[in-house]
């Protein structure tokens, strides 16, 4: 059990609102990950693999059944420790908009660092070095909305990384990206990944695939070992 | 904050303007709330004790002719004002304009007796008390003056003034200087009060009266405190008697109660109007900031999967509003300062304390109002979302 950073137990997830829709991404799902992982969530859109990220990066809760977080259960944790945990235990890549589209690359990777329970003094350091790690520095000022869509993403994981998370949740972080640019990202992927840094990736890019120890399938709200 | 703040401009631009407007009819309702509530305790004064107000009816045939024998007359006066004096609450004051302007305006020449000071509390705020000195290195008549009166007379001044009733010069010391915005209730006119400081008092001594034109203002202006009506009309019996003046005496607290009750109906009114107002800045506040949250979703889940709690949200909202909040009463503060620099130049003028402790009491007020308003507005995201997945409320209306 102590490998295991995240266990799903029974773990249900339900959509509903009378007349207009009742959906059950997740239907009773059975999940543990163990630390170091390397984790694809496949499936395809619309099937419940952003919901799936969201639970276990508590940004939503189950409906029903238990999540253990390195063996305890979430339900639990406080609100502020939910939130602590957000910040520096999970790093998360939003789907799409993984950046404030107004707000300077600074002032989005400065996020993280504010909410830190313990402001670093040298946040400017820090946003710096991470930056200059993926070659992008000289966009320190400029608003995300004047990046490049490859930029933007290669900024969104820097973001997510800031605060050296444990565990990497990722949402189809190469979706709207060229090969090129690809590569880049699953490159980035590799070298933060090593040791006890466990990595989620919900795709549905082959080239993700090649990347991860084991891939997992989505459908009926249940989840499959595609492969190892 | 900062970020809420840029995030959220027009929101906070919008709750800036409604909580402008609220200070602005704030401050009216506030300066209509003190006026009542000063008429008010100008009546409370006197208001337990049974006042008789002399409205006077003497024909000027009849003034004539006590001028003519004046020192008959003299005799017959002091006869009747020591009749009254006998046993009786009363004091006569009387004022003239003395026709020359002080701090821009005409200025009053007004005498009575040491009961008016000691019955409105009225105290100097620098020097000695009217009725405290017995007499002027100078030798003159000693005086205190209203604050308007410093710009011509300081304190030990001496200066040379017309008698109104007599026409001849008498010689002033200023004793003592009342402090500005001191106020005494208006007898003649219920409900409304008269201000020292346009006035200069000097002291009455009837006893020591020798002339006619004083003396008559001394009875003439007789404000009595009686607990039955006839005596009063026993006063007006003697000096019929003694031919000298045709007095009529009414009871000023018959008018008093119905102003009383008009006075807080009025702030009852007010207190509806601002209760009403704070709920209308809450709501469109508190709605506004809810909806610019559900807008701008994503800018929210970005900062919530960065570590952002709800409650660390709502404090930004709350600091931001306070933000908002300081900016406006500088702003107002600063306002108030500029205009009354350019209005009134003794505005620093240390007899202007009174005025500047209300100022002082109305920021503090507006400022717990502000704070109030602050508070709820960032508790309604807090509430509405407490309970809820973050994300889906957020995203979307989910049950
Ligand atoms: N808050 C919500 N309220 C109602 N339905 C929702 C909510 N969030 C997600 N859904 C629905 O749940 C299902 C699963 O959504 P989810 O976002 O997890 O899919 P996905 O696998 O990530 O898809 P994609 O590949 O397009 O990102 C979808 O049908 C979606 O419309
Ligand atoms: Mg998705």
């Amino acid at each position: 059990m102590a490998d295991r950073v995240i266990t799903l137990k029974g773990a249900t997830k339900r959509f509903f609102k009378k007349g207009k829709f009742d959906l059950t991404p997740l239907d009773n799902v059975n999940f543990s990950v163990k630390r170091g992982e390397r984790i694809a969530i496949w499936g395809e859109s619309g099937i419940g693999k952003t919901t799936l990220l969201n639970v276990i990066g508590l940004l939503s809760s189950q409906t029903s059944g238990d999540y253990y977080l390195n063996g305890r259960n979430v339900k639990t944790f406080s609100e502020n420790k939910k939130a602590h945990l957000r910040n520096s235990y999970f790093g998360y890549i939003i789907q799409d908009f993984a950046l404030v589209e107004n707000w300077t690359v600074y002032n989005n990777l400065k996020l993280p660092l504010k909410n830190r329970d313990k402001k670093p003094k040298n946040s400017k350091e820090l946003i710096r070095e991470s930056l200059a790690e993926i070659g992008l520095e000289s966009k320190i000022g400029v608003e995300a909305r004047h990046l490049s869509v490859g930029e933007r993403q290669r900024i969104a994981i820097a973001r997510a990384l800031i605060n050296s998370p444990e565990v990497i949740l990722a949402d189809e972080p190469t979706a709207s990206l060229d090969a090129k640019n690809k590569d880049t990202v699953i490159e980035m992927f590799d070298k933060i990944c090593t040791g006890d840094k466990t990595i989620l990736i919900a795709t549905h890019d082959d080239e993700v695939l090649k990347f991860v120890n084991t891939v997992y399938r989505i459908a009926d709200g249940k989840l499959f070992i595609e492969g190892r | 904050m900062l970020n809420e703040l840029r995030l959220n401009k027009k929101v906070y631009f919008s709750v800036f303007i409604v909580e402008a407007v609220l200070l602005a009819l704030f401050s009216a309702l506030f300066a209509e709330v003190s006026y009542t509530n000063s008429t008010l305790s100008a009546i409370e004064e006197i208001d337990d004790t049974n006042v008789y107000v002399n409205f006077d009816c003497t024909l000027s045939e009849q003034l004539d002719s006590l001028f003519e024998n004046d020192t008959e007359s003299i005799k017959r006066g002091k006869e009747l004002y020591n009749y009254v004096a006998k046993g009786r609450t009363k004091y006569s004051y009387w004022d003239y304009p003395v026709g020359t302007l002080a701090n821009g305006k005409p200025f009053f020449q007004a005498t009575t007796d040491k009961y008016f000071f000691d019955l409105y509390g009225i105290k100097v705020a620098v020097g000695q008390n009217l009725y405290d000195v017995t007499e002027t290195k100078s030798g003159s008549i000693p005086v205190v003056v209203g604050a308007d009166l410093t710009e011509k007379y300081q304190l030990h001044d001496v200066f040379e003034m017309e008698d109104p009733n007599t026409g001849k010069g008498v010689k002033y010391e200023v004793v003592g200087i009342l402090p500005k915005g001191t106020t005494y209730p208006a007898v003649y006119n219920i409900g409304m009060k008269n201000s020292v400081d346009d006035k200069m008092f000097r002291p009455l001594d009837v006893e020591a009266l020798n002339e006619i034109g004083n003396l008559v203002m001394s009875i003439a202006s007789l404000v009595v405190f009686a607990n039955n009506e006839t005596d009063l009309r026993k006063i007006e019996q003697l000096s019929k008697d003694l031919n000298f003046l045709d007095m009529s005496f009414e009871k000023i607290s018959d008018n008093t109660v119905i102003f009383l009750q008009e006075g807080k109906e009025t702030m009852q009114i007010y207190a509806l109007i601002i209760i009403a107002l704070i709920i209308l800045a809450v709501l469109i506040g508190g709605i506004a900031i809810y909806i610019a949250i559900k807008k701008k979703l994503n800018v929210y889940i970005v900062q919530i999967t960065a570590g952002l709690s709800l409650k660390k949200l709502c404090l930004n909202i709350f600091f931001a509003l306070f933000a908002v909040n300081v900016v406006l009463i500088i702003l107002s503060l600063a306002f108030s300062a500029l205009s009354a620099l350019l209005s009134d130049t003794s505005a620093f003028n240390s007899y202007y304390f009174s005025s500047s402790t209300l100022n002082v009491y109305y920021y503090a007020i507006i400022s717990l109002v502000f704070l109030f308003i602050d508070a709820i507005i960032s508790l309604i995201p807090y509430l509405k979302l407490r309970n809820a997945d973050l994300l889906n409320i957020l995203r979307s209306e989910n049950g």
